[in-house]
């Protein structure tokens, strides 16, 4: 368990970190225009334009998910170190199982 | 008073330091912490503990130091350590989630310590080391060729200022007087944008950009700004209209109630102030809430002579069924006032321990314009120690304000922030330091006036641009706060060269009768619509003085179906009505009502021809007029 709730922590970190540099840093969840069009300004209160369905933001990653997301992480991080400190405590257990020369296995997951 | 350029001059030429002591306090406090960090890091190493003591102390140093001791694969968890690091000061900056680096330094340190063999490597110290060096002599560098380049921009203002304040006041266009007042077809269209978005049933948010609700996109300066560009237009143009436009303004106050408006302090007060219990969005902090909110309803009320929103409990924020956080328009300005009393630095932070010199600026400007409606003093009691706090602490040494500095840490982070824009608000309290301000940031602007290839001037910024309003690129936003700031001044070559790099840029749309820029957010097109309708002292005039009195006693245009009546113009002289109007979809007859007339008296309406007709025993009248194009409309007391 904590060897899985760590390499989630990683894997995280590394796609999240992945999808910040593209959208603050590379900039590719624009379209090559310089400026795109932005739906929400055609909206009209009486006339012919569409009423709005959730504007495009739904595709990229807002605050509020990368928010939600670090929170998430932080939760899998303070997981992941309260398993490895089991986790540790476990091999020094078997540390002294080993001294007694009795056979274990060394790593749970 | 005549404004004498030497004696606005001369508190930016005297400027010296950019460091103050509340953010030297801070400095010399953050460097002790973390002196003290690497003296735990360093003394396991020294006398001789335990591998994972070393280690976590190794951790201490450097955010995933530790793992450099582990040896190893783990030494690969150091990078991704940094890189977490960076991401946890992103979400510190973004939400004001201070507690997110504090864990992932702490909590690296502590996980190295745990991962550590029988043995460090041995080179790790040296290199965790090295890197500190290497990163504390990057930075010094970097602060210095800073340091420069704004000395060398100092010493350059200081050589035009005088000149250019005198510039600045020299083509600044006449304040216009309220006879002249009234909206253009195009300003109409334009005003028509905002008019859409908030005559929608309330808790509805078509229109808008939904990307975050923490940071610049967030909802809340959406419908911040739509308040600002109503209530200005109403003060400017149609105080004696009410109607439809008071409706407007009432829904976009009501609206932004809603808890997913102003939820994100739920989150920012529990992982950013550690408040778990009691997230009072209008208590501690948030004066992106309360400074920004606190404008826009007192413009309301100052315009209609409303008091509603300052009967006790009238803003109700309600968190759940459970808990509601009541306030009104005293303990929101009241909030404003207090922490700023309270702060060291007197300004005070928006999100958790982020002080925005511009969010400040939002908050005096509600304090004025609070002062004037309910007939308090907080501005003259804090002003002087605000503006000193400005000079001192956030200042940097060309004179210009900072965009945003760390409360806790005192470090300055960096953020755009335009002394273009900072005048306007500062023209609203401080007036003269306002022309200082606006006449440095006229200077610069001057490199980014081109002409086009008709010959005539516009505004023209390379690259790719961003729009604060929804983060994409885009000038929309930019170009509208240029133009905004240049008409707050009456500088109108700027303001129209701004105008027409908006109109060619940023993808004018006339559709519907609704003028927009399809290129910009929602933020943007906001304040487009504001800066389109802003004339020299506007905003300062609705903050600092508000509508003629005459439009608070006199008759009022109460009832007009939106589109169909567009109100272009109106203003009473405490007994009759001047009013401009347009159709909106089609020419001919529309009713009107018209309140607060004398109670049955007798009344001629001028329209083309005359009519005779008499108020009802309520001072009410419902009356028909012809709408073909401009059409202007006087009711007048008969003789």
């Amino acid at each position: 368990m904590p060897c899985c709730a760590f390499a989630a922590f990683i894997v995280s970190q590394v796609v999240l970190g992945f999808g910040v540099l593209r959208r603050f840093m590379l900039r590719s969840g624009d379209t090559l225009d310089d400026a795109p069009d932005n739906p929400a300004t055609e909206w009209r209160l009486i006339g012919a334009a569409p009423a709005l369905t959730a504007p495009d933001s739904s595709r990229r990653p807002g605050m509020r998910t990368l928010a939600i997301a670090a929170s998430l992480e932080i939760l899998l991080a303070t997981g992941a170190a309260y398993g490895y400190r089991l986790h540790a405590h476990t091999h020094h257990h078997y540390g002294l199982a080993s001294v007694a020369s009795v056979p274990i296995p060394v790593c749970i997951r | 008073m005549a404004v004498i350029p030497s004696d606005i001059a001369q508190a930016f030429i005297r400027r010296e330091v950019a460091v103050g002591p509340v953010t030297a306090a801070r400095h010399r406090r953050i460097a002790m912490i973390y002196a003290a960090m690497c003296i735990l890091g360093l003394l396991p190493a020294i006398v001789g503990m335990p591998p994972s003591i070393q280690a976590a102390g190794l951790g201490l140093w450097i955010p995933g130091g530790g793992f450099l001791a582990v040896g190893g694969w783990a030494i690969l968890l150091f990078a991704l350590t940094l890189a977490l690091f960076a991401l946890a000061v992103f979400a510190w900056f973004g939400a004001g989630m201070v507690i997110a680096p504090i864990i992932v330094w702490l909590g690296s340190a502590l996980l190295a310590g745990l991962m550590a063999g029988g043995q460090t490597w041995f080179l790790a110290p040296y290199l965790v080391a090295a890197m500190v060096a290497g990163i504390g002599i990057y930075a010094y560098r970097r602060n210095q060729a800073r340091k420069t380049a704004e000395l060398a921009t100092l010493e350059a203002r200081k050589r035009i200022i005088a000149t250019a304040i005198a510039e600045a006041i020299e083509v600044a266009a006449p304040v216009p007087a309220m006879a002249e007042r009234e909206l253009t077809p195009d300003d109409l269209a334009s005003s028509r944008y905002a008019l859409d978005r908030a005559l929608q049933p309330v808790g509805q948010m078509n229109g808008y950009d939904k990307v975050d609700q923490f940071q610049t996109a967030a909802l809340r300066y959406q419908i911040n700004h739509l308040g600002y560009g109503l209530g200005m237009l109403q003060c400017m143009y149609t105080p004696s209209f009410h109607g439809y436009l008071s409706q407007a303004q009432r829904n976009l106050i009501e609206l932004y109630l809603d808890r997913r408006i102003w939820g994100y302090w739920l989150w920012e007060s529990a992982w950013g102030n550690l408040n778990f219990t009691d997230p009072d969005p209008a208590a501690k902090d948030n004066i992106m809430l309360t400074g920004w909110f606190g404008i826009q309803l007192c413009m309301y009320m100052s315009n209609t002579g409303d008091r509603r929103y300052a009967e006790p409990g009238s803003l109700p924020f309600r968190r759940n069924a459970r808990r509601v956080y009541h306030h009104d328009a005293h303990t929101i300005a009241q909030s404003v006032a207090r922490n700023f009393l309270d702060s060291e630095f007197c300004l005070y932070p928006c999100e958790p321990n982020w002080l925005y010199p511009i969010c400040n600026h939002y908050g005096m400007t509600s304090l004025k314009i609070y002062d004037r409606v309910f007939g308090t003093k907080y501005v003259p009691s804090v002003l002087d120690r605000w503006l000193d706090n400005l000079d001192a602490e956030f200042t940097d040494y060309s004179g210009s304000i900072i965009g945003l500095r760390s409360s806790l840490t005192g470090f300055r982070f960096p953020f755009p922030a335009a002394d273009a824009a900072l005048a306007g608000f500062q023209n609203c309290f401080a007036p003269d330091r306002a022309q200082r301000m606006w006449a440095t940031a006229r200077q610069d602007l001057k490199y980014i006036i081109k002409s086009d290839e008709s010959g005539a001037t516009r505004l023209s910024i390379p690259g790719k641009g961003f729009d604060f309003g929804n983060y994409k690129s885009g000038y929309a936003g930019a170009y509208a706060m240029l133009m905004d700031a240049a008409h707050e001044f009456g500088d109108y070559e700027i303001a129209d060269a701004a105008l027409r790099a908006l109109d060619r840029d940023c993808g004018r749309a006339d559709d519907g009768g609704v003028l927009r820029y399809s290129k910009g957010s929602n933020l943007s097109n906001a304040m487009a619509m504001r800066a389109r309708i802003h004339r020299r002292d506007d905003f300062r005039r609705t903050i600092a003085e508000g509508p003629p009195e005459a439009s608070l006693r006199g008759p009022i245009l109460t009832d007009a179906k939106y589109p169909d009546v567009l109100v272009a113009r109106a203003f009473s002289d405490g007994a009759g009505l001047d009013l401009v109007l347009y159709p909106g979809a089609k020419p001919g007859p529309q009713q009107i009502r018209i309140e607060r007339l004398r109670p049955g008296a007798k009344y001629a309406m001028r329209s083309g021809s005359e009519h005779a007709f008499a108020a009802d025993p309520d001072g009410t009248a419902s009356l028909y007029v012809e709408l073909h194009g401009r059409t202007p409309v006087h009711i007048v007391p008969a003789s």
